[in-house]
């Protein structure tokens, strides 16, 4: 059954992310939010990376389940990791755990036990910086994509198959992504294909598609061909899906339209559930 | 009474100082226990550890008693692992917490006599058979193989101890057994390969009587699991496996 093989340090998985840059990620999400599309998205991956981290976070190191990729893409297409980890495509978990850009000071407020509310602060690690520059070069990241998990799949032939997370807030400008798509999905590991999931981003306030079966509720043509470039989600996902209460099919695929912030952290978290493969 | 064996095996791929189960027995006082560190938490072995240890010190059998015995663990769970500094990562999950399936039986003489009561209490899942006159007398707290692979409710070295008083979560079962009864406890791998025989109308404790009754008994229990994970019968999981003879 394919999706079912072990993550382990003998064999890991990877997962990659493609963040669009272009310069309308500088424009707020929805019309109510106040907070710019390229903020959200960069705390909401620096947020998975440190759940991710955490995941294989063991006493007092870090278990290498998995290898960790950034690619922007905007007035630059490449790897999108600020600090010591600038210019590397996908690194081991337990190094990138290791090598922040930087440790912020956050602060939450919580419950303080007593009726009442407490501000909190908490370390808020980041690896990636927002950016929002150019026009939006998806072939070129996508076509980057399959060249760094073919090198990792020739590593890693038994792994889980390689994850890739789109996020985009709008058309490609530089060509038709779909044979691009096609190429990262026609790649395989001995476990089944590479999971392309793409989400798309709205500015404004849109009916909301998370994890539709088919394409006859989109709006347009670019809706349907992100719908066609998405994986159908495999059955361990789909339980995932549905433990959150997610209204999903047999044919539902890791596609997301019209994301606000709250669908953007959803989508990540319901793309990255592999837990139950861990070892 | 005596606990006639312990047999315990990592996951494949792992070595024995990741083993995250853990297991105790108290044979002449008749306590006994085993516990699955969730290896998504860290440091869940030493807690897995603290629980099964303190179980046949001073088993908490009853509901009642839950809570005020599983606080001072807590506590001792938290000086043992967080007392030295560790790196952000460590410090936050430390924050959230280590989690272990737990199951512990006392095996007590009664007044019925040469008749006796167990009482088993159970987080989560991990299994008890009890085997009297060639049947399976008793599956707790689990009873069909299906039910494994949800998220079991575990016993968290963090989480408030009252938050694990409902009956789904903490679950309790006593009844009575006799000499020559046997009892096998065992984490939720090997459980689900035994119910599924179980279920399939095998009787899954005879494969396990074989290597306990033959030579070299833990090198044999060691191939028997390797070979039903290598043909895909097993999770590759931590496996433990008490058998009590009464």
């Amino acid at each position: 059954m394919p999706y079912s093989a072990e993550i382990s340090r003998r064999n890991p998985t990877c997962f990659l992310f493609l963040i669009d840059q272009s310069g309308s990620m500088d424009d707020p999400f929805g019309a109510e939010s106040g907070k710019k599309k390229c903020d959200g998205v960069a705390d909401a991956i620096n947020r998975l990376i440190q759940t991710l981290i955490l995941r294989c976070a063991k006493g007092e190191g870090i278990r290498d389940y998995f290898h960790i990729g950034v690619i922007g893409y905007g007035d630059q297409v490449g790897p999108a990791f600020g600090g010591p980890l600038a210019g590397r495509t996908l690194v081991p978990i337990g190094e990138v755990a290791n090598n922040p850009l930087r440790v912020e000071d956050r602060t939450r407020t919580v419950e303080d036990g007593a009726g009442g509310l407490v501000e909190e602060t908490i370390k808020f690690p980041v690896w990636f910086e927002p950016r929002a520059d150019g026009h939006t070069p998806m072939v070129a990241a996508l076509t980057l994509a399959e060249r760094i998990l073919a090198d990792f799949i020739s590593q890693f032939r038994a792994s889980f198959p390689p994850i890739v997370l789109n996020l985009t807030d709008g058309e490609p400008t530089d060509g038709d992504p779909e044979p691009a798509a096609v190429a990262i999905r026609d790649l395989a590991t001995n476990d089944g294909n590479v999971l392309l999931f793409n989400l798309h981003i709205s500015s404004q306030r849109a009916a909301l598609i998370q994890f539709p079966d088919s394409d006859a509720g989109l709006p347009d043509e670019s809706a349907r061909r992100l719908f066609r470039m998405s994986s159908i989600l495999p059955a361990s996902f789909l339980a995932v899906a549905r433990e959150k209460k997610f209204n999903v099919t047999e044919a539902s695929r890791g596609f997301v339209f019209n994301a606000d912030l709250i669908s953007v952290i959803q989508f990540l978290d319901v793309g990255t559930r592999v837990d139950r493969n861990l070892r | 009474m005596k606990a006639s064996a312990v047999f315990w095996l990592p996951k494949a791929g792992t070595s024995a100082d990741e083993y995250e189960d853990a297991c105790a027995a108290d044979p002449d006082r008749g306590y006994f226990a085993i516990a699955d560190g969730a290896s998504e938490s860290s440091f869940a072995r030493q807690w897995a550890e603290l629980l099964v240890q303190q179980f046949v010190r001073a088993p908490a059998h009853r509901r009642r008693r839950w809570v005020s015995w599983l606080r001072p663990l807590q506590q001792q769970w938290l000086d043992q692992v967080g007392s030295r500094p560790l790196p952000w990562y460590a410090e936050m999950k430390l924050k959230q917490g280590a989690f272990a399936a737990f199951l512990g039986l006392v095996i007590r003489t009664g007044l019925c006599f040469p008749r006796m009561l167990w009482r088993a209490v159970a987080v989560g899942d991990s299994c008890l058979f009890h085997l009297g006159s060639g049947n399976l007398r008793t599956t707790f707290p689990l009873t069909r193989s299906a039910e494994f692979g949800t998220s079991p409710w575990l016993v968290g070295s963090r989480s408030p101890p009252e938050h694990m008083l409902d009956r789904e979560k903490l679950r309790v079962r006593g009844g009575c057994c006799k000499p020559g009864d046997r009892f096998y406890l065992m984490t939720d791998a090997l459980a689900c390969w035994f119910l599924r025989e179980y279920e399939a109308d095998r009787k899954p404790w005879e494969a396990i009587d074989r290597f306990l009754d033959g030579p070299d008994a833990e090198k044999a229990f060691a191939d028997w699991i390797s070979d039903l994970r290598d043909k895909g019968q097993m999770r590759n999981d931590d496996v433990t496996l008490l058998v009590v003879q009464v």
